[in-house]
């Protein structure tokens, strides 16, 4: 009974850590919209004091704060071994957002009808080439998209198909202000980029749209440095460069973009290591318990063994004996313990990716492993049992 | 002895005591055993009566010197080469019958018949024969333990000969019997004898030894008489 238990208890752990780990790398293997290798973060917050608001009140940040940043990106852009380097307002997967409301030229909007409110970011134009983000039409972001320039925008392929026909974006512009006053701003959208899963990998990519930060400067932003070698080598020179500028300026939160991506998943990979950690516990009590069961099954039916021995049975028909009898236990275990997995994997399901509560390959693999690990425990004393000597167990009277 | 069923020559068994040192349970056996013979092995306790007979029987696998079974030379023959060839041609009976309590006596008797190759319609066949040959055909589907001594010890032999072994080997096959359950077990023996089995039986009893035609005695491993 108790290896039963043992065994049942053992597959519901293993299943579930066998979905977790299968949700878990397919969550790994999920196309985020960018390349977080060999990209150096950090993130810079500049005083209102020093670098005072502009005129125009919607900007956060002058032209001290928009020529600041300007002049780091060239200075890091120019030291070896960077490729890229560009400053967001927001980096996807870091646990931050914003998102703002707009208007839609030409499009009216009823009393009741809400009015479009989406995700949007700040950016310098070398941003998406930090991120290796695709551009699927139109064009990036460029320094003559600076604030005397007409304001532009970019937006990602969900916004575009979200809110224009056939995902035609190109061209349509969008404001802030009120549609109907005469002095509105109109912001075109000069490009449409790749989806990025910026909320969490499992989610799916939101409708989002970018600005240049030459026309929205703002104080508080993440320096991106893609590099063609360990982006950590760059911290260094990053904070010489910065501290040449301003020598008031620290740098905060340094970090690879990898280490971004990672944390994100931090919660799930800590979920699967601890099921697995107490999954092999059970399984290797299992194994343990099998074999101890096993053993004492030998034992007690030694002299049962030398009977069948001597009256013909083959080292093979005792393994069979033997080994059977394990299968049995086994086979119960198994069967009680996928019944039970069948309703603790529910519990589950809000943590599983891509992967179903009942997987059936990931069930059969788990019971197949269990099944494995508890046959081969009771092979040694099957094989123990192979040994039992007839003149010993049928008495032996000299 | 052309019609030999067992040839033994210089057949020795021993076991190390120490560095260099054997204690001898069988010395130097020089035996022949004729087909149809009923041999009663006899000897006080420790003079190698049941290790001979477990040697015959190829339990034990420790000796040396020369045994021909039915010239096969087992000397020369592997663990499984010995199992197969006992398998074929020897049934056993034990002093403690070694039943399987948790098996019925039709199950106790197609054991044997389990470990060797016939169908399960032979099997049947085989054991609904015997059961019909001893008359317990009324008591196949009671448990050893429903049985009396002397019944324990006819599915025994029932058990012991539904192979078609063409030797017998019995180890004091009337040990823990009421006498006159004695006399019906070797009747038996005799009547099986006569039909050609071979017997071999360890044996305290000098009056099991009338049933047979030979006695062979033991002492300290030495075969002291053969007659």
């Amino acid at each position: 009974m108790l290896v039963i238990a043992e065994i049942a208890l053992a597959l519901v752990l293993l299943v579930g850590a066998g979905l977790l780990m299968k949700s878990f790398a397919r969550l790994q293997g999920v196309d985020p919209g960018f390349n977080a290798r060999h990209v150096l973060m950090t993130e810079l917050s500049l005083p209102q004091t020093k670098y005072p608001s502009g005129a125009n009140p919607s900007d956060l940040g002058g032209d001290s704060t928009r020529n600041f940043y300007q002049e780091i990106l060239h200075r890091v852009a120019r030291l070896p071994g960077v490729e890229a380097v560009a400053w967001t307002n927001i980096l996807p997967l870091s646990g931050t957002n914003s998102d703002s409301s707009f208007s839609i030229e030409g499009r009216e909007m009823s009393k009741n009808e809400p009015q479009p409110d989406e995700e949007i970011r700040v950016i310098t134009p070398d941003y998406f080439r930090v991120l290796q983000t695709p551009l699927l039409k139109g064009r990036f972001f460029t320094e003559a998209d600076n604030a005397d320039a007409p304001k532009v925008a970019i937006v990602n392929e969900v916004l575009a198909r979200k809110y224009f026909h056939n995902g035609d974006a190109l061209g349509k512009r969008i404001t802030f202000s009120d549609p109907r006053k005469p002095d509105v701003k109109w912001i075109t959208i000069i490009g449409i980029v790749a989806n990025v899963r910026h909320r969490a990998l499992e989610l799916e990519p939101q409708p989002e749209y970018y600005l240049p930060h030459a026309q929205l400067p703002m104080r508080e932003m993440i320096l991106a440095v893609r590099s063609v070698q360990d982006p950590r080598s760059l911290t260094a020179a990053i904070h010489r460069e910065i501290q040449s500028i301003d020598p008031d300026q620290p740098l905060a939160n340094v970090r690879t973009f990898d280490q971004v991506v990672s944390e994100s998943v931090a919660p799930r990979r800590l979920s699967v290591v601890l099921l697995g950690i107490f999954a092999a516990i059970a399984l290797v009590l299992a194994a343990v318990g099998t074999y101890g069961v096993i053993s004492y099954f030998v034992i007690q039916r030694t002299h049962e063994i030398g009977v069948r021995m001597a009256l013909g049975a083959q080292l093979r028909d005792v393994l069979v004996l033997v080994i059977g009898h394990a299968l049995r236990l086994v086979a119960i275990g198994t069967l009680v313990g996928l019944i039970l997995a069948m309703f603790s994997t529910r519990a589950l399901s809000a943590l599983l990716y891509n992967v179903g509560a009942f997987d059936l390959a990931t069930f059969a693999t788990v019971a197949v492993v269990l099944c494995a690990v508890a046959l081969l425990a009771s092979y040694v004393p099957a094989l123990r049992a192979t040994r039992a000597d007839p003149m010993i167990t049928l008495g032996h009277n000299g | 002895m052309d019609d030999a069923l067992i040839r033994l020559r210089h057949v020795e068994r021993s076991y190390p005591l120490g560095r260099s040192q054997f204690f001898y349970v069988l010395r130097d056996i020089n035996l022949d055993i004729a087909k149809a013979d009923f041999v009663s092995i006899m000897g006080p306790s420790g003079a190698g009566k049941s290790t001979l007979l477990h040697l015959l029987g190829m339990h034990d696998h420790g000796w040396i010197g020369e045994y021909f079974l039915d010239e096969a030379a087992v000397h020369h023959l592997k663990p499984k080469e010995r199992a197969a060839l006992r398998n074929e041609q020897i049934g056993f009976v034990f002093q403690q019958y070694h039943l399987l309590d948790d098996l019925t006596v039709y199950e106790n008797l197609d054991i044997p018949l389990s470990y060797r190759r016939y169908s399960k319609s032979e099997r049947s066949a085989l054991v609904a024969d015997m059961l019909d040959r001893f008359q317990i055909v009324g008591k196949k589907d009671l448990y050893p333990r429903q049985l009396s001594g002397g019944q324990q010890q006819l599915v025994g032999v029932a058990r012991a000969i539904i192979a078609g072994p063409k030797l017998l080997l019995a180890d004091e096959p009337t040990g823990n019997l009421h006498s006159s359950q004695g006399e019906e077990i070797m009747n038996l023996f005799k009547k099986l004898n006569s039909e050609g089995m071979t017997i071999v039986q360890v044996t305290h009893s000098e009056k099991n030894t009338t049933y047979g035609n030979r006695i062979i005695q033991l002492r300290d491993g030495w075969v002291v008489k053969k007659e």
